[in-house]
Protein backbone atom coordinates (compact mmCIF):
# COMPACT_ATOMS: atom_id res chain seq x y z
CA UNK A 1 0.00 0.00 0.00
CA UNK A 2 2.79 2.41 0.97
CA UNK A 3 4.80 1.47 -2.14
CA UNK A 4 1.78 2.20 -4.35
CA UNK A 5 1.27 5.57 -2.66
CA UNK A 6 4.94 6.47 -3.18
CA UNK A 7 4.78 5.48 -6.86
CA UNK A 8 1.55 7.46 -7.29
CA UNK A 9 3.06 10.49 -5.60
CA UNK A 10 6.33 10.42 -7.57
CA UNK A 11 4.68 9.73 -10.92
CA UNK A 12 2.19 12.51 -10.18
CA UNK A 13 5.04 14.95 -9.62
CA UNK A 14 6.70 13.83 -12.86
CA UNK A 15 3.48 14.33 -14.83
CA UNK A 16 2.95 17.75 -13.21
CA UNK A 17 6.52 18.71 -14.16
CA UNK A 18 5.87 17.61 -17.76
CA UNK A 19 2.68 19.68 -17.96
CA UNK A 20 4.47 22.68 -16.41
CA UNK A 21 7.25 22.34 -18.99
CA UNK A 22 4.93 22.35 -22.01
CA UNK A 23 2.88 25.18 -20.51
CA UNK A 24 6.02 27.28 -20.05
CA UNK A 25 7.29 26.56 -23.56
CA UNK A 26 3.84 27.24 -25.03
CA UNK A 27 3.70 30.59 -23.27
CA UNK A 28 7.27 31.76 -23.78
CA UNK A 29 9.52 29.72 -26.07
CA UNK A 30 7.42 29.02 -29.16
CA UNK A 31 7.07 31.93 -31.61
CA UNK A 32 3.69 33.62 -31.99
CA UNK A 33 1.46 32.71 -34.93
CA UNK A 34 1.84 34.94 -38.01
CA UNK A 35 -1.90 35.45 -38.40
CA UNK A 36 -3.41 35.37 -34.88
CA UNK A 37 -0.43 36.57 -32.87
CA UNK A 38 -0.09 35.55 -29.23
CA UNK A 39 -3.75 34.51 -28.87
CA UNK A 40 -2.93 31.37 -30.89
CA UNK A 41 -0.92 30.13 -27.86
CA UNK A 42 -4.27 29.06 -26.42
CA UNK A 43 -4.12 26.20 -28.92
CA UNK A 44 -1.47 24.47 -26.75
CA UNK A 45 -3.96 23.95 -23.93
CA UNK A 46 -7.29 24.00 -25.79
CA UNK A 47 -6.48 21.29 -28.37
CA UNK A 48 -4.82 18.86 -25.89
CA UNK A 49 -7.80 19.23 -23.50
CA UNK A 50 -10.21 18.46 -26.37
CA UNK A 51 -8.01 15.54 -27.54
CA UNK A 52 -7.94 14.04 -24.05
CA UNK A 53 -11.75 14.35 -23.99
CA UNK A 54 -11.94 12.23 -27.17
CA UNK A 55 -9.43 9.73 -25.75
CA UNK A 56 -11.32 9.47 -22.46
CA UNK A 57 -14.65 8.85 -24.15
CA UNK A 58 -13.09 6.26 -26.46
CA UNK A 59 -11.82 4.46 -23.34
CA UNK A 60 -15.37 4.61 -21.89
CA UNK A 61 -16.66 3.10 -25.15
CA UNK A 62 -14.04 0.32 -25.22
CA UNK A 63 -14.46 -0.51 -21.52
CA UNK A 64 -18.25 -0.49 -21.84
CA UNK A 65 -18.09 -2.98 -24.73
CA UNK A 66 -15.57 -5.04 -22.75
CA UNK A 67 -17.75 -5.01 -19.64
CA UNK A 68 -20.85 -6.19 -21.53
CA UNK A 69 -18.75 -9.03 -22.96
CA UNK A 70 -16.63 -10.07 -19.96
CA UNK A 71 -18.58 -8.62 -16.95
CA UNK A 72 -15.26 -7.67 -15.36
CA UNK A 73 -15.88 -4.99 -12.67
CA UNK A 74 -12.40 -3.52 -13.31
CA UNK A 75 -13.57 -2.46 -16.80
CA UNK A 76 -16.64 -0.79 -15.28
CA UNK A 77 -14.44 1.12 -12.82
CA UNK A 78 -12.08 2.18 -15.62
CA UNK A 79 -15.04 3.39 -17.71
CA UNK A 80 -16.40 5.42 -14.77
CA UNK A 81 -12.98 6.92 -14.07
CA UNK A 82 -12.36 7.79 -17.69
CA UNK A 83 -15.81 9.37 -18.06
CA UNK A 84 -15.25 11.67 -15.08
CA UNK A 85 -11.78 12.74 -16.25
CA UNK A 86 -13.12 13.16 -19.80
CA UNK A 87 -15.94 15.40 -18.60
CA UNK A 88 -13.41 17.52 -16.73
CA UNK A 89 -11.13 17.91 -19.78
CA UNK A 90 -14.04 18.54 -22.17
CA UNK A 91 -15.39 21.22 -19.83
CA UNK A 92 -11.94 22.85 -19.78
CA UNK A 93 -11.71 22.59 -23.60
CA UNK A 94 -15.06 24.40 -23.91
CA UNK A 95 -14.00 27.06 -21.38
CA UNK A 96 -10.63 27.71 -23.03
CA UNK A 97 -12.27 27.62 -26.47
CA UNK A 98 -14.76 30.20 -25.28
CA UNK A 99 -11.90 32.51 -24.22
CA UNK A 100 -10.17 31.95 -27.57
CA UNK A 101 -13.49 32.59 -29.35
CA UNK A 102 -13.96 35.91 -27.55
CA UNK A 103 -10.44 36.96 -28.55
CA UNK A 104 -10.75 35.98 -32.24
CA UNK A 105 -14.47 35.92 -33.10
CA UNK A 106 -15.58 38.61 -30.66
CA UNK A 107 -18.04 36.36 -28.82
CA UNK A 108 -17.85 33.84 -26.01
CA UNK A 109 -20.23 31.33 -27.58
CA UNK A 110 -21.85 30.57 -30.92
CA UNK A 111 -24.22 27.79 -31.91
CA UNK A 112 -21.61 26.60 -34.37
CA UNK A 113 -21.78 22.86 -35.27
CA UNK A 114 -18.48 22.04 -33.47
CA UNK A 115 -19.41 23.95 -30.33
CA UNK A 116 -22.95 22.58 -30.26
CA UNK A 117 -21.96 18.93 -30.78
CA UNK A 118 -19.22 19.32 -28.13
CA UNK A 119 -21.76 20.71 -25.65
CA UNK A 120 -24.08 17.78 -26.43
CA UNK A 121 -21.16 15.36 -25.90
CA UNK A 122 -20.38 16.96 -22.53
CA UNK A 123 -24.02 16.73 -21.44
CA UNK A 124 -24.19 13.07 -22.55
CA UNK A 125 -21.24 12.10 -20.34
CA UNK A 126 -22.53 14.17 -17.41
CA UNK A 127 -25.74 12.15 -17.85
CA UNK A 128 -23.60 8.97 -17.85
CA UNK A 129 -22.08 9.96 -14.49
CA UNK A 130 -25.49 10.87 -13.05
CA UNK A 131 -26.92 7.57 -14.27
CA UNK A 132 -24.20 5.73 -12.37
CA UNK A 133 -25.23 7.55 -9.19
CA UNK A 134 -28.86 6.48 -9.54
CA UNK A 135 -28.19 2.70 -9.59
CA UNK A 136 -26.72 1.34 -6.37
CA UNK A 137 -26.42 -2.37 -7.18
CA UNK A 138 -22.96 -2.84 -8.73
CA UNK A 139 -23.71 -5.36 -11.50
CA UNK A 140 -26.86 -3.58 -12.64
CA UNK A 141 -25.07 -0.24 -12.53
CA UNK A 142 -22.30 -1.72 -14.69
CA UNK A 143 -24.75 -3.05 -17.30
CA UNK A 144 -26.82 0.13 -17.54
CA UNK A 145 -23.77 2.40 -17.62
CA UNK A 146 -22.05 0.23 -20.25
CA UNK A 147 -25.10 0.38 -22.54
CA UNK A 148 -25.23 4.17 -22.10
CA UNK A 149 -21.44 4.41 -22.65
CA UNK A 150 -21.77 2.68 -26.02
CA UNK A 151 -24.62 4.93 -27.18
CA UNK A 152 -23.02 8.16 -25.92
CA UNK A 153 -19.89 7.51 -28.01
CA UNK A 154 -21.91 7.83 -31.25
CA UNK A 155 -21.65 11.62 -30.84
CA UNK A 156 -17.83 11.69 -30.66
CA UNK A 157 -17.10 11.19 -34.41
CA UNK A 158 -19.87 13.74 -35.08
CA UNK A 159 -17.96 16.29 -32.97
CA UNK A 160 -14.72 15.69 -34.88
CA UNK A 161 -16.20 15.75 -38.38
CA UNK A 162 -18.74 18.53 -37.70
CA UNK A 163 -16.22 21.15 -38.95
CA UNK A 164 -15.94 19.29 -42.27
CA UNK A 165 -19.59 18.39 -42.76
CA UNK A 166 -21.16 21.75 -41.86
CA UNK A 167 -20.16 25.38 -42.21
CA UNK A 168 -19.44 27.24 -38.98
CA UNK A 169 -17.05 29.59 -37.22
CA UNK A 170 -14.74 26.89 -35.89
CA UNK A 171 -11.71 26.19 -38.05
CA UNK A 172 -11.24 22.85 -39.83
CA UNK A 173 -8.75 20.29 -38.40
CA UNK A 174 -5.08 21.18 -38.91
CA UNK A 175 -3.45 17.93 -37.75
CA UNK A 176 -5.97 15.04 -37.84
CA UNK A 177 -7.01 15.62 -41.46
CA UNK A 178 -6.44 14.05 -44.88
CA UNK A 179 -3.05 15.18 -46.22
CA UNK A 180 -0.21 16.97 -44.43
CA UNK A 181 -0.88 19.10 -41.32
CA UNK A 182 -1.49 22.77 -42.22
CA UNK A 183 0.68 24.09 -39.39
CA UNK A 184 4.28 25.22 -39.05
CA UNK A 185 6.66 22.46 -37.85
CA UNK A 186 7.75 24.31 -34.69
CA UNK A 187 4.15 24.99 -33.67
CA UNK A 188 3.25 21.38 -34.52
CA UNK A 189 6.10 20.07 -32.32
CA UNK A 190 4.86 22.20 -29.41
CA UNK A 191 1.28 21.04 -29.98
CA UNK A 192 2.31 17.36 -30.04
CA UNK A 193 4.40 17.82 -26.88
CA UNK A 194 1.38 19.40 -25.16
CA UNK A 195 -0.87 16.57 -26.33
CA UNK A 196 1.64 14.02 -24.96
CA UNK A 197 1.90 15.79 -21.58
CA UNK A 198 -1.89 16.12 -21.24
CA UNK A 199 -2.33 12.46 -22.25
CA UNK A 200 0.08 11.44 -19.46
CA UNK A 201 -1.88 13.64 -17.04
CA UNK A 202 -5.06 11.88 -18.20
CA UNK A 203 -3.47 8.46 -17.62
CA UNK A 204 -2.36 9.43 -14.10
CA UNK A 205 -5.75 10.91 -13.19
CA UNK A 206 -7.60 7.85 -14.52
CA UNK A 207 -5.26 5.58 -12.56
CA UNK A 208 -6.03 7.46 -9.34
CA UNK A 209 -9.76 7.70 -10.10
CA UNK A 210 -9.96 3.96 -10.87
CA UNK A 211 -8.22 3.28 -7.57
CA UNK A 212 -10.79 5.45 -5.79
CA UNK A 213 -13.63 3.58 -7.52
CA UNK A 214 -12.14 0.28 -6.38
CA UNK A 215 -11.79 1.50 -2.79
CA UNK A 216 -15.40 2.72 -2.73
CA UNK A 217 -16.67 -0.60 -4.15
CA UNK A 218 -14.61 -2.54 -1.59
CA UNK A 219 -16.03 -0.40 1.20
CA UNK A 220 -19.60 -1.04 0.03
CA UNK A 221 -19.22 -4.80 -0.32
CA UNK A 222 -17.63 -5.09 3.15
CA UNK A 223 -19.86 -2.51 4.84
CA UNK B 1 -10.61 37.92 -37.09
CA UNK B 2 -10.41 40.52 -34.33
CA UNK B 3 -6.93 41.81 -33.43
CA UNK B 4 -6.62 43.51 -30.06
CA UNK B 5 -3.72 45.17 -28.34
CA UNK B 6 -0.86 42.85 -27.27
CA UNK B 7 -1.87 43.40 -23.64
CA UNK B 8 -5.44 42.23 -24.30
CA UNK B 9 -4.09 39.25 -26.25
CA UNK B 10 -1.82 38.36 -23.32
CA UNK B 11 -4.74 38.67 -20.88
CA UNK B 12 -6.81 36.22 -22.95
CA UNK B 13 -3.89 33.79 -23.17
CA UNK B 14 -3.21 33.90 -19.41
CA UNK B 15 -6.92 33.49 -18.66
CA UNK B 16 -7.10 30.42 -20.90
CA UNK B 17 -3.99 28.83 -19.41
CA UNK B 18 -5.19 29.61 -15.89
CA UNK B 19 -8.56 27.96 -16.54
CA UNK B 20 -7.09 24.76 -18.03
CA UNK B 21 -4.02 24.28 -15.84
CA UNK B 22 -5.83 25.47 -12.72
CA UNK B 23 -8.78 23.20 -13.47
CA UNK B 24 -6.60 20.12 -13.93
CA UNK B 25 -4.53 20.94 -10.82
CA UNK B 26 -7.65 21.48 -8.71
CA UNK B 27 -9.14 18.19 -9.89
CA UNK B 28 -5.86 16.33 -9.22
CA UNK B 29 -5.55 17.70 -5.68
CA UNK B 30 -9.18 16.93 -4.87
CA UNK B 31 -8.80 13.43 -6.30
CA UNK B 32 -5.69 12.76 -4.18
CA UNK B 33 -7.61 13.79 -1.07
CA UNK B 34 -10.57 11.58 -2.00
CA UNK B 35 -8.25 8.60 -2.61
CA UNK B 36 -6.45 9.14 0.72
CA UNK B 37 -9.78 9.38 2.57
CA UNK B 38 -11.20 6.27 0.85
CA UNK B 39 -7.98 4.32 1.54
CA UNK B 40 -8.18 5.23 5.24
CA UNK B 41 -11.81 4.08 5.34
CA UNK B 42 -10.99 0.84 3.55
CA UNK B 43 -8.24 0.18 6.11
CA UNK B 44 -10.67 0.87 8.96
CA UNK B 45 -13.24 -1.52 7.45
CA UNK B 46 -10.60 -4.24 7.04
CA UNK B 47 -9.52 -3.75 10.65
CA UNK B 48 -13.15 -3.93 11.81
CA UNK B 49 -13.80 -7.07 9.74
CA UNK B 50 -10.58 -8.67 11.02
CA UNK B 51 -11.77 -8.54 14.51
CA UNK B 52 -10.70 -6.29 17.35
CA UNK B 53 -13.88 -5.59 19.26
CA UNK B 54 -13.15 -1.91 19.83
CA UNK B 55 -12.78 -1.07 16.12
CA UNK B 56 -15.39 1.36 14.81
CA UNK B 57 -17.24 0.58 11.55
CA UNK B 58 -16.26 3.13 8.90
CA UNK B 59 -18.68 5.49 7.25
CA UNK B 60 -18.34 5.11 3.48
CA UNK B 61 -18.83 7.71 0.77
CA UNK B 62 -20.94 5.25 -1.21
CA UNK B 63 -23.53 3.35 0.84
CA UNK B 64 -24.71 -0.14 0.07
CA UNK B 65 -28.46 -0.36 -0.66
Amino acid sequence: MMVRQTIASRSGRLVAAGVALVVASGLVLVPADASQGDVQRLMYVHVPAAWVGYLAFFVVFACSAGYLWRRDPRLDRLAAASAEVGVMFTGLAIASGSIWGKATWGQWWDWDPRLTTTAVMLLAYIAYLLLRQTVSEQRRRGRVAAAFGLIAFLNVPLVHFSVLWWRGLHQAPTVLRPGDPTIDHVLLAQLLASVAAFSLAYAWLVWQRTRLEGLLDTAVTRD
Amino acid sequence: MIRQSPVTDAAFVFAGYLVVVGGVALYAVTLRRRVAKAAARARAIRAYAAGPDDAEPAVTERRAP
